[in-house]
């Protein structure tokens, strides 16, 4: 089990127009509004560098059975269109039991040097899923 | 309590939504990863759900976020519908919860949020 935080991976991306309003009609959000929608670090995350294929690598998870168990997003300061932001992810931990791995993550968001938005999350590697 | 919203997740949307957010885990779109996985099909992204449950949050009203927490409890499948419920736990503090759940009672996701 690890249990101090490690730096996994930082990456940055630029908060992009056509990147946003694709990803409100996929959520059927309509809104003029230039603030990021409040899922929308999944977008920074997997656009950003930290595809499905490079977290599960870094996890050393089996990409067939990954599993998502847990949100968490703590808003500190809206983030616009435009926007550079760089995240920086730690794993918090790693446990397993029960044929199941659980990996702790939490992602800063920074902007300029300061933290706007910090997300924690828990991804599960469980063999032959059958329910979360 | 807000109103409730009622919400059908179509294939079309998740492949949508799996470009939009770039989470191409296989099990979302592909069916025979997804049968390799253990599953009878393809399942929507958590973090689908999610994203739709703070689209539900504008439309009672909550349109500015300190925090959003969520648990994805169970899969949720194409063309399965579901209700969105939300109520405040603290009005005065901002606070409130979600759930997510599919006609049978089925609990999806269950989220909290705080209003900001």
């Amino acid at each position: 089990m690890t249990k101090e935080k490690v730096e996994l991976y930082r990456y940055t991306h630029r908060i992009e127009e056509e990147k946003v309003q694709a990803f409100k009609e996929a959520i059927y959000l309509n809104d003029s509004n230039s603030e990021i929608p409040a899922t929308y670090a999944t977008v920074i995350d997997f656009q950003g560098g930290m595809s499905f294929e490079k977290l599960t690598d870094l996890l050393t998870f089996d990409p067939s059975c990954v599993l998502h168990g847990s949100q968490q997003y703590e808003y500190r300061k809206p983030i616009y269109i435009g926007d550079n932001i760089e995240a920086v992810v730690f794993l918090i931990g790693k446990t397993t039991k029960k044929g199941m791995t659980f990996a702790k993550l939490e992602t800063e968001y920074n902007r300029d040097g300061e933290t706007v938005l910090v997300s924690r999350s828990t991804v599960i590697e469980q063999k032959g899923v059958t329910h979360v | 309590m807000f109103n409730p919203i009622h919400m059908t997740i179509t294939r079309e949307q998740i492949k949508k939504y799996a470009v939009a957010s770039g989470d191409f885990n296989p099990i979302h779109t592909d069916p025979e990863a997804a049968k390799k996985a253990g599953l009878p099909e393809c399942i929507a992204h958590g973090m689908l759900i999610m994203a739709l449950g703070s689209r539900t949050l504008n439309e009672w009203g909550v349109s500015s976020l300190a925090s959003y927490d969520a648990r994805f409890l169970a899969m949720t499948y194409p063309d399965e519908p579901l209700v969105f419920r939300g109520e405040w736990i603290d009005e005065k503090l901002g606070k409130g919860k979600l759930t997510v759940e599919n006609e049978a009672g089925e609990v999806k996701m269950k989220g909290t949020f705080i209003a900001g």
